[in-house]
């Protein structure tokens, strides 16, 4: 990975490489463990809390994640992305957590993009008044809930590969799942929360229809109405 | 909509098809009869949804999440990981300026003491132990025939009376029973909260 300059670091060092941190921090840096942390500790936080539904216990489980990662970072295969390893510990931590606390749906959480420092501010749309704001606002908090309902591996692969961008094979890897399976999940994810979401009102009644389950063919994506 | 699985009941709840965990919370809020006005991002994924268009609708979906704010860690949550992984120490529930404070006044108390330990020795030697003993004991024996006795115990008070409320006001003695005082309780209140166990302040000890 090549070196990245921040504008406005001219001056400075410039930032270094996940591969240089891990090395660091092997060699007992301090700080360059704390760059490590400061570089993944939004992704992190952002994909437990989608998962758990609440943000104090997603910090919890997020400091969780950097410190076993720390100490398992000499097991870590440099020729891998950090962030899949990374996302790969949360997994487990998350997963686990959800087990012991036996439960497949999550509260809906609090979420502001306005007058609270603890969440992002987006930029609003040009077109956006008010009103919008604050429909958006609602959505969002529908999207919460909608997510919140489905089971989570579903969870985990809308937020992995919609909010983080991820790829199917690395979602693979993070799961632990074939891609097949992780496209299959994706599609039946999709529609789920699809379907949450005109259940709670958030589209034209009649507009969404309960998928009626198909025949399973060989070698194709097919559909449920059930989680698998 | 048509519902092919679910069975809805009056109450909005789900059946058990849907594996509802323990302490799911269901928020029929969001369950309305009325069509909200429908988002742009929102109905063009649904719309691509409809279609079976799956590139669209993941870059539909794509959008929306994008649109969703995610929570900011805290600006301490780096420090907290640092010392959960035993690379810094816990910080010390006290800092060391409140610790040099409880040193002064510990020298304080010490140099108070010493120096007013004379002044009650001398208010003591006015009234000879011996003396009050034996006005107590008579006052005592002739406590209900003889009623003048009672005004023996009056006279020894009214002798320390005196002298202590003229020691009393000196303004050193007054001085020193100030600090000594300010310096009692700077010292229990101290040793109160350097010995009872730290509260708990969010570090997490990985399990």
């Amino acid at each position: 990975m090549s070196r990245r300059t921040e504008p406005g670091q001219r001056s400075r060092r410039p930032t270094p490489t996940d591969d240089e941190l891990v090395v660091g921090s092997l060699g007992g840096s301090t700080e360059a463990f704390r760059l490590l942390v400061e570089r993944f500790q939004r992704p992190v936080l952002s994909v437990i809390a989608r998962m758990v539904g609440d943000r104090s216990l997603a910090e919890d489980l997020a400091q969780d994640v950097f410190i076993k990662a720390y100490r398992k970072l000499d097991s870590f295969d440099r020729q891998r992305k950090l962030s899949s390893w990374l996302f790969k510990i949360a997994h487990n931590t998350t997963l686990d957590h959800l087990r012991r606390s036996q439960l497949d749906t999550v509260p809906l959480e609090a979420t502001s993009s306005h007058g609270d420092d603890s969440w992002e501010v987006l930029p609003t749309r040009d077109e956006d008044g008010p009103e919008r704001r604050a429909e958006h606002a609602q959505l969002m908090s529908g999207m919460s809930a909608a997510l919140g309902r489905l089971p989570p591996h579903y969870r985990e692969v809308l937020v992995l590969r919609f909010q983080q961008g991820l790829a199917y094979h690395e979602i693979a890897e993070i799961t632990g799942l074939a891609m097949g399976t992780v496209k299959v999940q994706l599609h039946r994810a999709r529609k789920r929360l699809a379907k949450e979401l005109a259940e709670a009102g958030f589209a034209p009644p009649g507009r969404w229809q309960e998928e009626k389950p198909r025949k399973r063919h060989k070698g194709s994506v097919t559909t449920g109405t059930g989680d698998p | 909509m048509t519902v092919h699985d679910d069975k809805r009941h009056d109450d909005g709840q789900r059946s058990e098809s849907l594996r509802l965990g323990e302490g799911a919370q269901w928020d029929n809020r969001l369950r309305t009869s009325h069509c909200r006005r429908v988002d742009s991002r929102l109905e063009r994924w649904l719309a691509a949804e409809d279609a079976d268009d799956t590139a669209e609708a993941e870059g539909a979906l794509a959008v929306l999440f994008s649109a969703w704010p995610n929570p900011l860690p805290r600006t301490d949550f780096a420090e907290r990981v640092l010392i959960g992984a035993g690379l810094r120490p816990l910080p010390a529930v006290y800092p060391w300026w409140s610790r040099a404070v409880i040193a002064v006044c510990l020298l304080l108390a010490g140099l108070a003491t010493a120096y007013v330990l004379p002044l009650v020795f001398n208010l003591v030697q006015l009234v000879a132990p011996s003396q009050l003993a034996g006005g107590v004991v008579q006052t005592f024996v002739g406590l209900l025939s003889r009623f003048d006795e009672l005004l023996a115990i009056w006279r020894i008070g009214a002798r320390m009376v005196a002298p202590s409320v003229l020691i009393a006001t000196s303004p050193q003695v007054v001085l020193m029973l100030l600090a000594l005082t300010a310096s009692s309780v700077f010292i229990f209140r101290g040793l109160n909260l350097l010995l009872s166990p730290p509260r708990s302040s969010g570090y997490v000890q990985a399990h």
